[in-house]
């Protein structure tokens, strides 16, 4: 299949997966093209919200219309390690022995919904760092390789403090995304309404398999980016580190520590996704800033003066991206 | 282009405003101008010839017509290695079917750019601002009337002295020295560097260093003299006795019978005019018993008058008419012809007094060759060496006359000595005519007037050249134009004045060091005059009692008189002359000192007032 095909196909399957989820999820354009961006680009997405806006049932009619098996894990603060990532149990073989045997964990799927996430302690919450970076779970001094795809779609309740643990960097690092969920309009709210109580039942049919998702996963990689746009990017990153030559005056006023390399990753791979969603086969200065703001609100650390005034990441990424201009002199970026 | 007419214009404006509130040159201005047209020049030439990269050309075409990157990733992967993968040709040919939708028009609009509205109004405020009067301090306008007035002199200066020079070219190296200083500090003035200070500075310098010149090179008695003889007898140091000789001539012949005719007693008969006029003007009716006598007294005075002019030899014809006038009762016509005899009475008694001062000015040179050569009447003495090489030359010479040459010669010997080789030269010809080598003599003469020419027209360039240079001095330390102060030492009338200084302007505002450096009046000399008066002076010595007393006055309510102090001596004895005559003498000789230009200007009318008050 030439490359012409293989985007046509992408985005019949792009158009099919949004059809789908469309009938179940009302609204809310933003975060299902944000998931669907993500899962092309092989990431992971972080998912926050108050409850009861979607999250859950977002992922979970993903995982309706995608071909792949999936688990849900609902963290709770006794969730342990070895509940999510499985443990060495001792049983009878068949010659009346007793031996251990690997019993896998519900990260174990393709797409595993981790649901509240933060409400585990850091020990579990870590748990997953090494099955959501390398694909991979070492149990008992043994690697065990995950099936691909892999795709975790966690989601977390920002309003309740007690018994919660945020998240730390290094786990939010792994996540491809963050993107907020908010409110329904009121005219998505009387079709939420009208959906959920009168008794009516959507079925959504499965739009593609794992294969043809890696494939069309190794499809997006190959998307041309010209030097200006990656310019542009690397820009945007070295804009968010404090205290640096590259860094802007609201960097240095309100960022204790900038985005890691996977935030220049994250925006490279989600704009390449969102030039071929476009029917274009490069990548723009604006599909680099659409996905600028999930790729990297969570990648920014404020310091203590920006919360004591309210400074969110999204105010100062907002800020960011308005300072930075598309085409500047690309020698000095490399320098 | 566009961005060159901008800073251009901005830089038009910036200028404009810094000479609008600075004193930079106004030539900076023209500069500026220039530039900011050379800008958008430069920048249509520099747009021109400046070579864009096919990526900078592709990101422009993107930026443009927001073709989403399309253009610079097709020709970037155009340039790499991977230009034939089938990602390349899908690029490529995504990007030229968006070319292909390009419209040329809209790309390049036929539309000024934004920055032609900042430069318009760039523009609107150069020409608002050039309505805006510059603010300049009192000092920078001072000083740049101290430049156009140094500018003047010099450029005055240069010419001047290079017109003298061609007119008269010097002889003497140490001259010509002299005057190439001159020229050269004209030009120096020209260039406008010097301020005022600086300006007064060079001439005092280049004037004193004249004048040390002239004294090493021994010219300084020489120049003082000849300046002296000019000074004490306008025309005495200047002409020849023929010439004196030939002008009173012309005058005794137009004054005819009343040659011998003093100007005294022309002021008397002007006087007697003056008093029977006003006896007429005031005449009572001739019907009255008053009338008849006051007619009669008048008939009398105006036949004294006739008389009186008789006697001097006058011819006034008008002076019977009036008379005649007189007795028909017709006094318009009396009045009439009495003006008349009064203007030729005036006329006559000018042409008396020109007389006199020729007569005065024959007086002053020098009978004999040392007495000219030591008065400084150099072409007097020209005419007197010339008439004795004549004699020489003569057959009628007599031995009696050689040997009175021969002492006339050795007389002016040492007067001569101040003439260069002059003295030397006459030496020459004394021992020649002792010898009885006449032609010898006669040559030695004619070298030792020709030498006196020299050194006359030599003298008399140095004199212009300081003269020059204290004018010079007046205008730049006076801040007057070089035209506008007068020649130092001459009045208006081209001849010095009668009082102590000079009168010829009183408009000079001088310094105290150049007052004194004009107290020097040696070698003038007053005319001989008769006595008004008769009058005991006393001794003449100062009594002991005698205080200072400091006189003031007032010339008028705008200011005060100079005050001076005076040492009087007291007049004792009683007067043998009419205090009225005494008084007609000295009114008659104040009007004249007043039509001649002798009194300053401010005191003319405070004189006139003080002697029409005496009258009365």
């Amino acid at each position: 299949m030439n490359p012409k095909e293989q985007i046509e196909k992408f985005r019949e399957v792009y158009n099919g997966l949004r059809e789908e989820i469309g009938k179940v999820i009302v609204g809310q354009e933003a975060i299902v093209d944000g998931t669907l961006n993500a899962l092309f680009a092989n990431g992971h997405v972080l998912l926050e919200g108050v409850p009861g806006l979607g999250k859950t049932l977002l992922v979970r009619t993903l995982s309706q219309v995608l071909d792949l098996s999936f688990n849900r894990i609902q963290f709770t603060p006794d969730l342990m390690p070895a509940d999510v990532l499985g443990t060495n149990m001792v049983h009878e073989t068949d010659d009346g022995k007793r031996a251990f045997e690997y019993q896998h964990g519900p990260i174990f799927a393709h797409l595993v919904l981790a649901d509240e996430i933060n409400r585990a302690t850091p020990k579990t919450q870590s748990a997953m760092l090494e099955a959501m970076q390398e694909r991979s779970v070492t149990v008992g001094g043994k690697i065990r390789k995950m099936d691909l795809p892999f795709f975790v779609l966690a989601t977390q309740n920002p309003i309740d403090q007690e018994g919660t643990y945020p998240l730390p960097e290094a786990q939010l690092d792994r996540f491809f995304y963050k993107l907020l969920v908010g409110y329904p309009t009121a005219g998505e709210l009387s079709e939420i309404v009208t959906r959920t109580t009168e008794g009516s039942s959507v079925q959504v049919s499965k739009v593609v398999d794992g294969a043809t998702l890696i494939e069309l996963q190794q499809l997006v990689q190959q998307v041309p980016v010209a030097s200006h746009v990656k310019d542009y990017a690397i820009r945007l990153i070295l804009a968010t580190h404090p205290n640096t030559e590259t860094a802007l005056d609201i960097t240095n006023q309100f960022l204790r520590f900038g985005s890691s390399p996977r935030g220049a990753q994250a925006l490279l791979l989600g704009a390449k996704v969102q030039a071929l969603t476009e029917g274009r086969f490069n990548v723009s200065f604006d599909d680099v800033a659409v996905v600028a703001t999930p790729a990297l609100r969570h990648r920014l650390i404020v310091n203590f003066e920006a919360e004591a005034e309210g400074v969110t990441t999204d105010i100062v990424l907002g800020k960011i991206m308005a300072d930075v201009p598309f085409d500047a002199d690309s020698a000095k970026v490399s320098s | 282009m566009w961005l060159g007419l901008l800073i251009g214009a901005c830089l038009w404006l910036a200028a404009l405003a810094v000479y609008k509130l600075a004193p930079v040159p106004q030539s900076s201005l023209l500069w500026v101008g220039a530039i900011g047209l050379a800008l958008p020049l430069a920048g249509l030439l520099f747009g021109l010839a400046r070579r864009f990269a096919g990526s900078d050309t592709a990101r422009w075409l993107d930026r443009e017509i927001g073709l989403k990157e399309r253009l610079s990733t097709a020709v970037e992967l155009s340039d790499s290695s991977s230009k034939n993968s089938a990602w390349s040709a899908l690029v490529i040919s995504d990007a030229a079917k968006a070319v292909g939708e390009i419209e040329p028009k809209k790309l390049l609009p036929l539309r000024l750019p934004t920055v032609c509205h900042w430069t318009l109004l760039v523009l609107a405020a150069c020409v608002g601002l050039g309505f805006v009067p510059e603010h300049r301090s009192q000092a920078h306008l001072d000083q740049q009337r101290d430049s156009a007035i140094i500018g003047d002199v010099g450029q005055n200066l240069a010419a001047l002295t290079k017109l003298q020079v061609e007119i008269s070219p010097p002889h003497f190296e140490s001259t010509e020295d002299a005057l190439e200083s001159v020229q050269e500090l004209g030009r120096e003035f020209m260039k406008g560097r010097l301020v005022r200070d600086e300006a007064l500075a060079e001439l005092s310098i280049l004037a004193e260093r004249l004048r040390d010149q002239s004294s090493k090179l021994g010219q300084a008695r020489t120049l003082k003299k000849i300046q002296q003889a000019s000074r004490a007898a306008p025309g005495a140091g200047r002409q020849t006795k023929a010439a004196i000789q030939r002008q009173l001539n012309e005058l005794k012949k137009s004054l005819g019978d009343a040659k011998e005719t003093k100007p005294e007693q022309f002021d008397a008969l002007q006087s007697k005019m003056d008093a029977v006029k006003s006896a007429a003007a005031g005449l009572p009716d001739a019907s009255t018993p008053d009338g008849q006598q006051a007619r009669q007294e008048l008939a009398q005075s105006m036949a004294d008058l006739a008389k009186m002019a008789e006697q001097m030899g006058l011819e006034m014809p008008k002076i019977n008419e009036a008379l005649q006038a007189l007795e028909s009762s017709n006094i318009d016509q009396f009045l009439k012809n009495m003006d008349i005899s009064g203007d030729n009475l005036q006329k006559m008694a000018d042409l008396a007094k020109a007389m006199q001062n020729l007569q005065m000015q024959m007086a002053e040179i020098g009978k004999t060759l040392g007495e000219q050569l030591d008065k400084g009447q150099v072409p007097a003495a020209i005419e007197s060496l010339q008439k004795m090489m004549s004699q020489l030359e003569s057959d009628r010479l007599t031995p009696e006359q050689l040997d009175k040459m021969i002492q006339e010669l050795q007389e002016a010997l040492n007067p001569a000595e101040d003439f260069g080789e002059c003295s030397k030269l006459l030496s020459d010809a004394k021992g020649k005519a002792n010898a009885g080598d006449k032609a010898g003599a006669a040559q030695s003469l004619a070298e030792a007037a020709e030498e006196l020419k020299k050194i006359m027209g030599d003298m008399e360039n140095m004199m212009a050249a300081l003269q020059n240079l204290e004018r010079a001095q007046l205008a730049v330390g006076n801040s007057q134009s070089f035209g506008s102060c007068k020649r130092p030492g001459v009045g208006p009338s081209n001849k010095p004045g009668g009082g102590v200084g000079t009168w010829g302007d009183d408009s000079y505002q001088l310094t105290q060091d150049d007052l004194a450096q004009r107290w020097d009046n040696s070698g003038f000399s007053r005319p001989e005059m008769d006595a008004r008066g008769n009058t005991d002076r006393g001794d003449g010595k100062v009594p002991k009692e005698m205080v200072s007393t400091r006189i003031k006055g007032k010339i008028n309510p705008k200011g005060p008189m100079p005050s001076i102090t005076l040492r009087g001596v007291s007049i004792k004895g009683s007067s043998k002359v009419q205090f009225e005559e005494a008084v007609t003498a000295a009114q008659s000789d104040a009007l004249n000192a007043l039509n001649q230009d002798k009194v300053p200007r401010a005191y003319r009318d405070s004189v006139r007032d003080y002697f029409d008050d005496l009258k009365e």
